[in-house]
């Protein structure tokens, strides 16, 4: 068999959490019981008109900045027609000559190495209906509550090269998405989706392949999974003498397999054109700049701060940065410098995500706070307390929204680390276990953790291991 | 009393001199439709409250309220302006049964104001033609000649306002459709400038052309109803955030020094010489009163049909393609699918013209013909533009023709398919260049029918038409309410 | 350029009927080779900077109609939805 690249080129869209509706004044909420969200415009009444929600444009640019794209400061919308229930005008409005945002790129890190992949375009549209299916009713059913909710599409160039590189795509969009707050990025709710553009070829290669398109793709696991049957079953075609059609896939996830939706001879012809309705959309070259100021420090910038100046690994680093609110704990306990960036980094990918995905809790709704946990890692840093006793301060912590120093004083867990008190319960215990000693003293070197343990259990935990394990490792070679 | 023959402005001052009511104004009205109505056909819809309309007007008057001078006053409004609760047709089967749940802001104006609306007029289905012909209902005939059509897309209203019907008309006009009915039937109609009305609620044809404009029978008249519909909407994003005074109050005849541009082209060889005495003598009797007049020249003319036709059809055919029978309208019974049921629907809800002009609109907007036709038909649209700014440098107003002919006989434009379009030459440069223009009666012909002169102005140059069109109504004596019927 | 009926037709969800199709072809032809002589122009289209829209606010309003209101004027309602007949997967 000969070699293969798989070329991957994606389209995201992501329904932006912006109050109202693109072109009316509804409420831009999800769900709601079937047509209650609903006016006249995002209805497609005779006679009502559109008018752009400004909050929309912003988030778009806000994402073009965001993604290093060129922002057009003078666009326009365009109809695509085309008919479908859920869509009530019979087109959709969106954009499709000048985009808002363009020529952009996203640096990913996969598999340790940093690529570049190319942002196309970036445009603002509305998104369509909901078609229900009710087991006593013969026909499809048409809610119009999500018409009108405001969606960018993002579309990148073929630059991927794996599924691996187009989850890590799909995670790094996810994550500026929600750091710019400007999606919720809820994928089984729909305000995420993509669509899957693969095409293979020969290693080495110029030209691309011919690529089929797969429509339905409803989380980044499907992303993935979609992306490989179909890479699979394109080289399956080349092998065996074939050619590939050029052609629009539906992805079925619980078969794990797509099927055709149409070829390009039943490609539609959409006859976009300049959405009368709407004039030009212009914005102002400060307002522009005000927009990229308001930019926070995204997750590829804070990697390589995390990197670079705390020594974090690339795959700590990302674990921490895609990670919105884990990055604003780093961040806001490295701030307070009581404790060093490593500790908290584990602590933070440890236990508190542990207690964050066990509750289901994001971290902003428990009762952590960086001054109480840069706390609690200074005690431990300090050999106050023990790492043992400090997980239970944590789980104490979380669950009655104490102070540390409070909840270390009540549970009377502050380390021993008295000498004199320590070498006399050494000495108790080596006498006590005297075969121990002497083994270890025939070459079992791991009587000594056994000794350490023995040790620690005495004194009710509280002994300083560190100073034990020293002690103990003395007196054996006495 | 015959108060129906009389204009809104005589109807308001003797409203406010308790010299009539509302209630015998619309009394005055409905006896003349009654009378009228079966000869001319000017309604789909009449109001059922209109006494109930008039009595509130009646009542605040006497309460001493301060009320807007057109309170009171009869209004038609074209089929195509939604009103909430009153079935909306567009003259289309496509729309028989269809009550829109909202008023068109012009509709919340003129309520506001405290008009009565009379009742809904009849078109050309989805304001597709000339003549009301291709109205779903009815025909509506010429008043001054019931053997004749009265023009369109606005016949219903420019037959009412003729015949007594009504006082004053709402129409929308996308290349002609408020100012060939009105020449065609002998009164006043006035295409605002594109932008300065909202067109929130009027069932679109072409978005970027549609404007809604009055029709009166008089100047004073049109201008009043005018400056009560224009103005900004933050629903309409099209519509013009600018001040908007009161036109008809600022009316004037004095009209020395005003320079009148007289495009050759519009004066060509397709138009009947009756129409052109009649726009001649009007523009010599303007020059008299004090105008300068100048011939200009106005090169592109001969395109703005066609970039008119691919800009009007491309954004008809998506405009209308909503009407799908799933949310509002028409649908056709025994479909076996979802793709079935539209295709039926649709050629069971709309009639020929109108599925002509989505054809038509769909080829110039195909992948193939994107560049050759829409494309080219946007960059002449542009070059139009200019020809008009520089012709606008030269002179204040342009005076040209309305239509080529007066009112023709039913069945005329069937014989001739691209004189249907054709006959638009001289109004759809004025909805290409979104510039206002108003229609005034200059004459009639041999057989007494209505011809009519066109007046174009530069963007939100409506008091230099509205005044140069009063000018020359002054200087004729006025425009009589004639008529066979 | 040639019009085909047909496939305008299907474009724009319509029927034309056998008998009606030479009148349709003979009149839309005539009328497109009109429209087809247009000039060359060599410009280009840009967006039109001067015909700026203002933008909307983003605040939600609350629904001035009810359900029952937009849903009046719709041929065939099942369970508050708008019912139109099965959809096979192949029409999207």
């Amino acid at each position: 068999m000969k070699a293969y690249e798989v070329v991957i080129g994606l389209e995201v869209h992501a329904e932006l959490n912006t109050a109202s509706k693109i072109y009316c004044s509804c409420r831009n909420s999800f769900g709601g019981v079937p047509n209650t969200q609903v006016c006249p415009v995002c209805m497609g009444l005779p006679g009502a008109l559109p008018t752009l929600n400004e909050a929309v444009v912003e988030y778009a640019v806000r994402m073009g900045h965001a993604l290093n794209c060129q922002i057009h400061t003078v666009c326009r919308q365009d109809r695509k027609n085309y008919f479908y229930p859920d869509l009530p005008k019979a087109y959709q409005i969106s954009q499709a000559e000048i985009p808002l945002c363009e020529n952009g790129y996203l640096d990913i890190l996969a598999d340790g190495e940093w690529k570049r992949i190319r942002v196309n375009r970036i445009h603002i549209e509305e998104d369509a209906g909901k078609l229900l299916h009710d087991d006593r009713y013969s026909g499809s059913l048409v809610d119009l509550n999500r018409c009108g909710v405001p969606l960018i599409e993002i579309v990148s160039e073929p630059d991927m090269r794996s599924s691996a590189e187009a989850k890590a795509y799909l995670d790094a969009i996810k994550s500026i998405l929600l750091y710019l707050g400007i999606s919720d990025c809820k994928m089984q709710e729909g305000s995420l989706r993509c669509d899957v553009n693969v095409s293979v070829r020969e290693k080495g290669a110029g030209a691309l392949g011919v690529r089929c398109e797969m429509k339905n793709v409803n989380s980044f696991r499907a992303a993935v999974r979609s992306i490989e049957y179909e890479a699979k079953r394109q080289i399956g075609i080349l092998e065996a003498g074939g050619t590939i059609q050029q052609e629009t896939r539906r992805w079925d996830d619980a078969k794990g397999r797509s099927f055709v939706m149409r070829t390009k001879e039943d490609a539609q012809d959409y006859r976009f054109f300049p959405e009368p309705d709407l004039g030009t959309i212009v914005l102002e070259p400060a307002k522009v700049q005000a927009l990229r100021e308001s930019i926070p420090e995204l997750p590829g910038a804070k990697v390589q701060r995390y990197q670079e100046d705390f020594g974090f690994s690339p795959t700590e680093a990302m674990l921490i940065a895609e990670h919105k609110e884990r990055a604003a704990l780093l961040d806001a306990c490295t701030e307070l410098g009581k404790c060093k960036p490593k500790s908290i980094c584990n602590w933070i990918l440890s236990d508190v995500a542990k207690y964050s995905n066990d509750t289901g809790k994001p971290i902003c709704e428990t009762p952590l706070t960086a001054e109480g946990l840069t706390t609690l890692i200074e005690q431990v840093e300090k050999g106050v307390i023990s790492n043992t006793a400090a997980r239970q301060v944590f789980a104490v912590m979380m669950e009655t929204a104490q102070e540390p120093l409070v909840i270390i004083e009540k549970l009377g867990l502050v380390q021993n680390s008295d000498r004199d008190f320590l070498e006399q319960l050494v000495t108790e215990i080596l006498a006590d276990h005297a075969k121990s000693v002497c083994d270890y003293k025939n070459g079992k070197t791991n009587a000594l953790g056994y000794l350490v343990g023995q040790c620690m259990k005495r004194s009710g935990g509280k002994a300083n291991p560190a100073m034990i394990r020293e002690l103990v490792a003395k007196k054996l070679h006495e | 009393m015959k108060l129906y023959r009389k204009t809104a402005s005589e109807l308001s001052a003797m409203l406010r001199k308790r010299e009539c009511s509302a209630a015998e104004i619309c009394k005055d009205t409905l006896a003349r439709i009654h009378v009228a109505e079966d000869r001319i056909g000017a309604y789909i819809t009449q109001c059922e409250d209109v006494m109930q309309q008039a009595q509130k007007v009646d009542k605040a008057l006497a309460a001493g309220e301060v009320l807007h001078p057109l309170a009171g006053i009869p209004v038609a409004v074209k089929d195509n302006i939604s009103t909430k609760g009153i079935r909306t047709t567009c003259a289309s089967r496509m729309l028989e049964h269809y009550v829109p749940p909202y008023d068109a802001t012009v509709i919340e104006k003129l309520r506001r104001a405290g008009m009565i609306l009379i009742g809904k007029t009849n078109l050309d289905e989805f304001a597709m033609g000339a003549s009301t012909e291709t109205s779903y209902f009815k025909k509506t005939h010429n008043p001054h000649n019931t053997e004749y059509v009265p023009g369109g897309s606005s016949g219903g209203s420019a037959a009412a306002v003729a015949a007594g019907e009504t006082i004053l008309a709402l129409g929308s006009d996308t290349g002609g459709s408020v100012r060939q009915p009105a020449a065609f039937c002998g009164i006043v109609g006035l295409k605002p400038t594109y932008g300065s009305v909202s067109r929130y609620g009027l069932i679109a044809y072409a978005s970027s052309l549609d404007q809604i404009g009055a029709m009166g029978r008089s100047v004073h008249d049109t201008a009043m109803l005018y400056s009560l519909i224009c103005g900004y909407d933050k629903m309409d994003a099209t519509s013009v955030q600018k001040s908007y005074p009161d036109f008809a109050a600022a009316c004037s005849a004095d009209i020395r020094g005003l320079r009148i541009g007289v495009p050759k082209e519009y004066f060509g060889d397709n138009v009947h010489p009756a129409v052109q005495a009649a726009v001649w003598k009007g523009i010599r009797l303007l020059e008299r009163g004090g105008a300068v007049v100048k011939e200009i020249s106005f090169p592109s003319m001969e395109y703005a049909v066609n970039a008119y036709y691919i800009i009007a059809s491309a954004e008809a055919s998506s405009n209308l393609a909503r009407y799908d029978g799933v949310r509002y309208g028409f649908r056709a019974e025994k479909t076996d699918s979802l793709t079935d049921m539209y295709v039926k629907t649709r050629s069971l809800g709309f009639g020929d013209e109108v599925k002509r002009r989505i054809m038509l609109g769909t080829f110039v907007l195909s992948t193939e013909c994107y560049d050759a036709y829409y494309k080219k038909a946007l960059l002449m649209q542009r070059r139009i533009k200019q020809e008009f700014a520089d012709a606008f440098q030269m002179c204040d107003v342009l005076i040209t023709p309305v239509y080529p002919t007066a009112a023709f006989q039913p069945g005329a434009l069937a014989e001739h398919p691209l004189m249907r379009y054709t006959g638009d030459i001289c109004t759809v440069p004025a909805n290409i260049a979104g510039l206002p223009a108003i229609s005034v009666p200059c004459g009639m012909t041999e057989q007494g029918l209505p011809i009519g002169m066109q007046i174009t102005g530069p963007h939100f140059a409506e008091q230099t038409i509205l005044n140069a069109a009063y000018a020359y109504e002054t200087l004729c004596g006025g425009f009589p309410m004639g008529g066979a019927v | 350029m040639k019009i085909d009926i047909a496939h305008l037709a299907g474009l724009a969800h319509l029927h034309i009927d056998k008998e009606q199709l030479p009148q349709f072809e003979k009149d839309m032809q005539a009328i497109a080779d009109m429209m087809g002589q247009l000039p060359e122009l060599d410009d280009i289209l840009e967006p039109d900077a001067e015909n700026a829209m203002p933008l909307r606010a983003d605040v939600p309003e609350e629904n001035k109609f009810t359900r029952d209101e937009l849903l009046a004027n719709a041929p065939c309602t099942e369970s508050g939805c708008f019912a139109v007949p099965k959809i096979v997967e192949q029409e999207a």
